[in-house]
């Protein structure tokens, strides 16, 4: 910990996503406009009324952009987490017990990343939807999509742990399987975990992000970064607030947490040579 | 080597055959391919709506439906659309323009990757490593559509500058005839964006495995013997650091070709992308079934090729 | 392809850069560009906008947001606006629809004469020019009318899905002389609109070596890329969702065309084709106009891009389920039109580009049509009057309870699907400021979007919606049109019925005289507007910009489309 905060690019990084979530989730609570209200400033170009400006039907681009920061992050970090979490649990049961689990475990794997990601996203997206599209069917299609990278991390992870000395000694003593698991490999394997939520987060907002662009994820009225940014592409010259903002808070938000997976791997292995975790 | 190539082989051939399983599976079971005629109005009577799903199969269950489907597949049937699409030759056409477009990307992107790993690895933590290093993570966080739009407008000012149209901004350009240079404007904005997207994360890769390769006992013995540290690298390490890159070629094929899906989009080009696209918009199963199956079997074959690459330059995997 | 840019660069990006701003501002409230000074708004004759003389050769590149699935254009899935420009050069047309919307010409070229020489029943004489010919050299005759009767009038071939019976229902009979020049068709009664049918000629020989009607109509002329042309152009070069290539037909019979070709470019992705406009990959575009995109446009003037700014004949309109158990009630309908604000939608859509939007108040007849009068201020529909709106609601015996509608009976109204189509901004727009509109009256909007309508027709899934904004398209022919979307059981209003309308266009499809017609439909017009079937809003601009060189091209709102003199089209050689 005390070496990821004398990095200070990740440190840096750090704060600036803290801030990026207090903007999108404390800060439509204070900011006076609303995603879904419209004012009577119709396509004002950045003031301090508008920080970020106004668009055609008059809702302030900054509040626009709050809720759409608030939804692509939380489809973001709901992907990572759940991701993650079922990712390390089904990794390291394959890498605990080995032969027959672990082979049914890495073929299904195998299937699954058999698809191109956005594409499948695309298909369950679109037909699953019905009549009410929600961000939590985004979230979960890509979390199903993104899981089996984390399990053959940790899969690979727990394969080495669990040949080491202290999971035979506990082995031993007679501790459970489950109770290793939980009581060792897991936590032994944390820092390859951290590593991966970090680095999933980056790389579900770019998913979800495309997938909006593409018209197949998060539907208006509700907003997200992604359909903004797809609404205002013929804005780019013209009233070009409504294309650079949203634009940047992706890349904003990605940064942020690439460099925070960044420190993360330094701090746990100086020597930096940590395999590619996605 | 043989029996390696067998086994690995044995392992692919039923991935796919499961592969095809859950995809149509998957896709069978979210959607109803007939609602858009159902939606139109005035409505077709409803023998006509009949008389399409009996044209579809959709009147069969749905493990009849596979087998058919299946079997259609070996006599080069892949099922009727409901678009129209005549599938087998509309594959065969957008094959050629996506998989140009991603050889054409994964080569620069590969090179691009291979020499600012090197140079930020053998300058690791100095000046020209945290340059290097900060453009990698920021083109690791642009959104591919966002670079596209952007890439467009610098085009046109740079054909404005030029005096001349350089860059096309939509089109492939093989069907309006272009070639030699003028395809190279087709071509070139679609594919800086797709390398954009793609060489960050794999320069990432040949850094940490280069500064590895670097620290070890055969690089020091080789210096020893009074090679120059450039002499070294390119003689020995270079080979070493490189050799798990044709696997991650392949394990990123499926991101390669989401951002091919999305500028193919952008840049207006009728391949793959716009197949699919439009496949899932008028719920034309056979259409997006077709189009996942020759991802798989790409996917699939990358994978198996990799693995037999890799057998080939390192003996100790064959027998792991 | 030309290079069309000024040396300038680092200027012309300054100057983008400053109108970007200004244009902001601009628009919010110092009215600094005044709307009659509007540049490109077309003003005077509007068939005769851009008449240029213009010099024989060129190439032009149109782009079309569309891709050609069905090249029958005369089938329902086939009758797509794009496909009709790009066929309306290969399929002749008897009389073609002139850009003003009431002028309706005769095809010179294709016909001598067509005229009526009896009324009760009306009975119709075309003389076919004897030059006349398909591409392959065989003349167009009665047959090629007598084809187009049969697939369209719904008896002979029952199963064919048409997009219309363009009134060839109503034909009894139709007769040719021996060499088949003239054709003489007969009505089953008086029948006002007699020049609407044949609009889209298909040859009958062709049709005759590939099967029955049936088959030909479903399949042959759907999906065969036309290799005949009964027009000025032929098809040369056709790649798939990628570009059609016209070249001048050589056994065409008229003038021949300027242009040496035309390449129509498909681009799917609207929101790309100005760039590609601007880069100079395309000639021609006809985009559904968007604040940003005419900004861009009028940018485009010093690069020798020129811009026509019209009124659309597509009536953005609000239509209500009347099938729903709550909107079945006139009184709720009424305080919802009451409640809307027509002016304030258009303030936050189109009007913000094109100030010379204003509120119909028709749904038959359009605003710039000849008899065109507005129903709905008298009564007091879309003037944004919510306290009139609430009163009608507290007569009706509705009650406000914390802030949510109920129902004389004490149901609460529930939250009403609203359905817009996906992507469309200015849809999305508008549904916004209703429903702010609609907040007060404590009826709440559930904002739903589907892909399943289109831009300009009224596809709707019966019960999928409660509100749902459609794009009703407008024509010259007032009473079939009429006819079509709001009388009892045709298809396009599944839950509407008035016998008093009924009647009235009925009356008005055998009236003699286009006065007498005119007054019949605004008299259906007007109960139809009061019954709220829909609630019309306003009328979409149409925006057609070309290259500045380009002569005679002009906006068609029509569903002739500006392609219809596309034969006239040609370079003015400056």
């Amino acid at each position: 910990m005390r070496r990821f905060l004398r990095n200070p690019t990740s440190l840096i990084a750090l704060v600036v996503f803290v801030l990026v979530l207090l903007f999108a989730f404390v800060g439509p609570q204070l900011w006076i406009y609303r995603y879904d209200v419209y004012t009577d400033d119709i396509s004002q170009p950045p003031s301090l009324a508008h920080p970020f400006g106004t668009d055609s039907t008059g809702y302030d681009t900054m509040a626009q952009i709050m809720r759409g920061t608030q939804r692509s992050v939380l489809i973001a970090l709901v992907v990572a987490i759940a991701a993650t979490v079922v990712g390390s649990i089904v990794g390291a049961i394959a890498g605990y017990f080995r032969g027959l689990a672990d082979a049914a475990i890495m073929r299904v794997i195998d299937v699954i990343l058999v698809f191109p990601s956005i594409a499948v996203a695309a298909v369950l997206a679109y037909l699953s939807m019905g009549t009410e599209t929600s961000w939590t069917t985004i979230a979960a299609v890509l979390a199903f999509l993104a899981w089996p990278i984390v399990a053959r991390v940790v899969r690979a992870t727990v394969m080495s742990l669990a040949t080491s000395e202290y999971v035979l000694a506990a082995r031993g003593l007679g501790v459970s399987h489950l109770g290793i698991i939980v009581r060792h490999l897991i936590p032994n394997a944390m820092g390859t975990i951290t590593v991966a939520v970090t680095v999933l987060t980056a790389t579900a907002i770019l998913s979800e992000t495309a997938l909006s662009y593409l018209g197949f994820g998060v539907q208006a009225p509700d907003t997200s970064l992604g359909l903004l940014v797809s609404t205002s592409q013929s804005a780019v010259m013209t009233r070009p607030w409504l294309f650079y903002f949203p634009g940047l808070f992706i890349v904003l938000i990605a940064l942020c947490a690439s460099f925070i997976g960044d420190g993360v791997r330094h701090a746990l292995d100086p020597r930096q040579s940590t395999r590619r975790s996605a | 080597m043989l029996r390696f190539a067998i086994r690995r082989f044995a392992i692919a051939a039923p991935m796919l055959f499961i592969a095809s399983f859950v995809m149509f599976m998957m896709v069978a079971f979210s959607g109803d391919p007939m609602s858009r005629y159902r939606s139109m109005d005035p409505p077709p009577p409803p023998e006509a709506i009949a008389s399409i799903e009996r044209q579809l199969g959709l009147d069969q269950p749905v493990l009849v439906r596979y087998w058919n489907w299946l079997t259609g597949i070996f006599r080069g049937d892949f099922g009727a659309s409901v678009a129209n699409v005549d599938i087998g030759a509309e594959l065969g056409a957008r094959m050629l323009v996506s998989f140009r477009l991603i050889v054409l990307a994964v080569l620069i992107a590969a090179v691009v990757a291979i020499v600012v790993g090197v140079i930020s690895a053998m300058r690791q933590s100095g000046a020209i490593d945290n340059v290097v290093s900060t453009l990698v993570f920021i083109a690791l966080a642009l959104p591919v559509f966002w670079v596209g739009v952007l890439l467009k407008y610098a085009a046109i000012e740079f054909n404005e500058a030029a005096g001349t149209t350089v860059f096309y901004t939509v089109g492939d350009g093989t069907s309006s005839g272009a070639a030699g240079l003028e395809l190279v404007g087709f071509l070139a904005l679609p594919t800086i964006v797709l390398v954009i997207n793609q060489f960050a994360s794999w320069s990432r890769y040949v850094r940490s495995s280069m500064i590895e390769v670097l620290s070890a006992d055969y690089m020091r013995l080789a210096r020893a013997k009074g090679l120059t540290k450039g002499r070294a690298v390119v003689r020995h390490g270079l080979r070493n650091a490189l050799m798990p890159f044709v696997t991650i070629v392949a394990l990123d094929f499926s991101a390669l070709v989401g951002g091919a899906i999305v500028s193919e989009s952008i840049f207006q080009w009728r391949g793959m992308g716009d197949l699919l696209l439009n496949g899932i918009r008028n719920l034309d199963v056979h259409v997006v079934m077709a189009w996942l199956l020759v991802f798989a079997t790409a996917t699939i074959v990358l994978n198996l090729l990799a693995d037999l690459v890799y057998g080939v330059l390192d003996p100790r995997i064959r027998t792991a | 392809m030309r290079n069309r840019f000024t040396s300038v660069a680092v200027l012309a990006a300054a100057t983008l850069f400053v109108s970007a701003c200004a244009g902001g501002a601009g628009n919010a409230s110092e009215g600094g560009d005044s709307p009659s000074a509007a540049p490109g708004q077309v003003t005077g004759d509007l068939n005769a906008v851009n008449t240029a003389e213009v010099q024989a050769g060129g190439e032009v590149t149109m782009a079309i947001e569309k891709t050609i699935p069905n090249w029958n254009t005369l089938s329902a899935a086939g009758d797509i606006s794009e496909t009709v420009w790009v066929t309306s050069a290969l399929y002749p047309a008897a009389f073609v629809i002139q850009p003003d919307a009431s002028t309706i010409e005769m095809n010179t070229d294709l016909l001598e004469s067509a005229e009526v020489v009896s009324q009760d029943p009306t009975v119709v004489q075309y003389v076919i020019n004897e030059d006349a010919v398909w591409s392959d050299g065989v003349p167009i005759t009665g047959d090629d009318f007598i084809y187009q009767w049969r697939v369209l009038n719904t008896r002979d071939c029952p199963d064919c899905a048409t997009h219309d019976s363009d009134g060839l229902d109503k034909v009894t009979s139709i007769e040719q002389s021996e060499d088949g020049r003239t054709v003489t068709v007969t009505y089953e009664s008086t029948f006002s609109e007699w020049q609407r049918p044949f609009q889209r000629l298909l040859p009958a020989h062709i049709a005759a070596e590939h099967g029955d009607l049936y088959e030909t109509f479903s399949d042959y002329f759907v999906n065969t890329v036309p290799e005949f042309s009964g027009g000025p152009y032929i098809i040369s070069d056709y790649q798939q969702d990628v570009s059609v290539t016209l070249e001048r037909n050589p056994n065409w019979y008229g003038d021949e065309p300027p242009l040496e070709r035309i390449n129509f470019v498909m681009i799917t992705d609207t929101q790309q084709t100005p760039i590609a406009m601007q880069n100079g990959e395309i000639d021609v575009m006809y985009p559904q106009p968007q604040i940003d995109l005419l900004q861009q446009v009028r940018d485009m003037a010093g690069m020798g891009v020129s811009h026509q700014m019209n009124q659309s004949m597509v009536m953005e309109s609000l239509m209500f389920n009347h099938s729903n158990s709550f909107l079945s009630d006139p009184a709720l309908r009424r305080a919802i039109a009451t409640a809307i604000d027509t002016q304030s939608v258009i303030d936050r859509t189109v009007g913000q580009f094109d100030e010379t939007v204003t509120p119909v108040g028709s749904v038959m007849i359009m605003q710039q049509q000849e008899g065109y009068e507005s129903k709905v201020e008298e009564l007091g529909y879309g003037q944004g009057d919510a306290d009139a709106a609430l009163a009608i609601l507290e007569e009706a015996g509705y009650t406000l309870q914390d802030g949510a509608l109920h129902t004389p009976e004490g149901e609460a109204v529930p939250a009403l699907r609203a359905v817009y189509s996906v992507g469309n901004a200015v849809r999305e727009s508008s549904m916004q400021v209703i429903q702010t509109a609609l907040q007060p009256l404590g009826i709440s909007l559930a904002l739903e979007t589907t892909d399943s309508l289109g831009d300009t027709t009224s596809n709707n899934e019966p019960y999928g919606y409660d509100l749902v904004l459609v794009g009703y398209t407008g024509s010259p022919f007032i009473a079939s049109n009429a006819f079509k979307r709001y009388t009892t059981g045709t298809g396009y209003n599944p839950y509407y019925s008035n016998p008093q309308v009924d009647e009235l266009v009925d009356e008005a499809l055998q009236a003699t005289s286009s006065e007498e017609t005119i007054a019949l439909i605004n008299e259906a017009d007007a109960l139809v507007v009061e019954d709220l079937l829909l609630m019309p809003l306003y009328q979409k601009p149409s925006l057609l910009a070309y290259v500045d060189s380009l002569g005679n091209i002009r906006d068609n709102p029509t569903i002739s489309g500006p392609t219809y003199n596309i034969h006239e089209w040609g370079f003015t050689g400056e």
